[in-house]
């Protein structure tokens, strides 16, 4: 069994591949072209940092490989999220949104200079 | 494997052979497709990513820890050598009242001193990697206080080195088992104090016992 806490924050890159799997299973390449999208184009992940990354997830079982099979002589290895990777992501999501809402409450306010 | 996959597979060599059984034939298949889609996953960035990638995880793996462990302790006893050789020429130039510093014997001192604290630091963060295989243990959990505890003794003797050894030992294996973080910041202080005690405090101490 795998350990299912989470054990540190997420970097974000982590945030951004368990975002790619969010609606389906994606294999590698799939997963870089989802991140790139998400990112609007301003991530674009290498191979050695994308399979450190899957590595580390499906250790902390946070992502499971959910189909294996060669395509054109190619393996093609899906991963899928598990309910504690969606539940990893989740808690991320509504981390990082409590937080742009307090650095956007604070950008609302007058400076200091403007108040006085 | 065709003729097409060779340099895929020959990008992957930094990485070890059990990461490479894992994960190899997903990696070529990733940049083959990306290939395909008119990329080229081995430009200079990304032959960079993976040559650190792969020797990141291979320093992490047994047999290069082993080679560090080999070379830290000889470098240690070449200082510890450098050091009484060091002392055992000056108490002959005491003796003859010589004041003249023999600079080839300090040079030597001075050398072996920043090679072991080289081949320490490279051997904590090597250790401090946590090995892809085989896995940490599910559920680990440990008290770090009798860690910390060693820590603070070898610290506070002065001269603790087996205390302290026992303390980056300790940090170092429950930090790889799948300890938290207080392991790993044990043992990033343990190597830090191990060092300073071997490469100041202990030739200093050694000087005023003998001189």
């Amino acid at each position: 069994m795998a350990r299912v806490t989470s054990r540190r924050a997420l970097t974000e890159h982590e945030y951004l591949i368990l975002a790619s799997m969010l609606t389906e299973p994606l294999h590698g390449y799939g997963i870089i072209q989802q991140v790139r999208a998400l990112s609007d184009g301003v991530i674009s992940l290498s191979p050695g940092t994308l399979y450190k990354a899957l590595d580390r997830m499906l250790d902390d079982g946070w992502i499971q490989i959910s189909s294996e099979e060669i395509v054109s002589g190619r393996l093609r290895r899906n991963y899928r999220l598990t309910a504690t990777g969606k539940a990893v992501f989740a808690a991320e999501a509504q981390r990082r949104s409590t937080m742009e809402k307090a650095v956007r409450r604070i950008a609302r306010r007058p400076a200091l200079g403007e108040s006085l | 494997m065709t003729t097409a996959h060779i340099p895929y597979w020959r990008a992957l060599r930094f990485y070890s052979k059990p990461w490479r059984e894992r994960h190899g034939a997903d990696m070529v298949a990733m940049m083959l497709d990306a290939s395909d889609n008119g990329e080229d996953p081995l430009s200079g960035h990304g032959r960079r990513s993976l040559m650190w990638s792969g020797l990141r995880q291979r320093f992490a793996s047994g047999p290069y820890v082993w080679f560090w462990i080999a070379v830290t302790s000889i470098s240690l006893g070449l200082h510890q050598w450098a050091s009484h050789r060091n002392i055992q020429i000056r108490q002959q130039a005491e003796r003859f009242g010589d004041r003249d510093v023999d600079m080839a014997a300090y040079a030597m001192v001075l050398g072996s001193a920043i090679l072991f604290v080289l081949c320490l630091t490279i051997l904590t963060v090597s250790l401090l990697h946590r090995p892809a295989f085989p896995r940490p243990v599910d559920g680990f959990v440990a008290r770090s206080w009798p860690g910390w505890t060693l820590f603070a003794l070898g610290t506070l003797s002065w001269l603790g080195v087996p205390m302290i050894l026992g303390s980056l030992v300790v940090g170092v294996r429950r930090y790889r088992a799948g300890g938290g973080m207080e392991f790993r910041l044990l043992a990033i202080f343990s190597a830090f104090v191990l060092g300073f005690q071997v490469t100041v405090l202990l030739p200093v101490v050694n000087m005023l016992f003998f001189i």
